[in-house]
């Protein structure tokens, strides 16, 4: 379990970084610009890979307590 | 619509934008070809474990594996995230009095910087490269006066009429035609998001000067 620990904190500072990332880009954005779709796209990109490496990773947990 | 009557700081009242240029897409596919062969290699990896394809791999090792190559992956996602907007958000825009260049250079690096049309030497466009030829994008120079640093502005579609705009307008300032009197005397008068614009009821359609200007209505006339 605590590989899945250090995993979780791994992704709360990718997604503290990630806000940096978006919060500095949007302050610049033109009105009517692409900037919000871009970021649409990766913040969904973002949470399908955090959703799907929980879940390819789930079945091991179940068979082993000792993680 | 695009509000290009305040497209940078310090816009004044009725200063048409004639150019409005980011980085073509199409010269940002080599580097997102590799984001994305470095993120799928990374999702292969992952396919690979889960399929048992490491037989050397203990149960754990494979957990650990995989949640490591997760974060890898994220990592990936959130880079190539900063390589588009680091790319979408260099913008050139010449009006009838001057040429502004942004620059955003890294995540925390933004450089805005201006060129009064009077200022301007020469203007110099190149297109370098198969698919820069084919779909005409590439960079344009403007060589300043003096001690001002030359203006780069890379990857921008239609670069030989930006530069025709930019050296017709800064011959215009030069024979001290007055700013609202400036129209581009060039078969392309414009170039807004990558599309070339030919005339000033055009420009106007998409909001790059204002219905009022003394320019339209001289030209309606």
């Amino acid at each position: 379990m605590s590989f899945l620990l250090i995993y979780l904190v791994g992704v709360v500072i990718l997604v503290g970084f990630g806000f940096v990332v978006i919060f500095n880009f949007l302050r610049y954005r033109y009105q009517g610009d692409k900037t919000i779709p871009i970021i649409a796209i990766f913040v969904l990109l973002f949470i399908l890979t955090v959703a799907s490496t929980i879940l390819v990773t789930l079945p091991y947990f179940s068979d082993t307590a000792t993680f | 619509m695009q509000d290009l009557l305040h497209a940078f700081p310090g816009q004044e009242e009725h200063e048409p934008v004639y150019v409005f240029a980011r980085p073509y897409p199409l010269a940002f596919l080599p580097t997102a070809l590799v984001f994305i062969f470095v993120f799928l290699f990374g999702l292969g990896l992952q396919i690979l474990m889960i399929n048992n394809f490491f037989t050397a791999l203990t149960s754990d090792q494979i957990v650990a594996s995989l949640l490591a190559i997760g974060l890898f992956n994220l990592f990936v996602v959130i880079v190539f995230l900063i390589a588009i907007l680091d790319f979408y958000f260099d913008i050139v825009i010449v009006t009838d009095r001057r040429v502004v260049d942004i620059d955003q250079e890294v995540l925390f690096y933004r450089k805005v910087a201006e060129l009064d049309l009077e200022q301007i030497e020469d203007v110099s466009s190149i297109n370098n490269g198969f698919l820069a030829t084919v779909f005409n994008y590439g960079q344009v120079e403007v060589q300043t006066a003096g001690s001002h640093e030359n203006f780069i502005m890379n990857n921008v579609r239609y670069p030989r009429e930006i530069s025709a705009i930019a050296l017709n307008l800064s011959q215009q300032s030069k024979k001290d035609i007055p700013q609202e009197q400036r129209v581009p005397q060039t078969v392309v008068i414009g170039v807004i998001n990558n599309r070339a614009i030919s005339n000033l009821t055009e420009l106007q359609s998409i909001g790059a000067i204002l219905p009022d200007d003394f320019r339209l209505v001289n030209h309606a006339s």
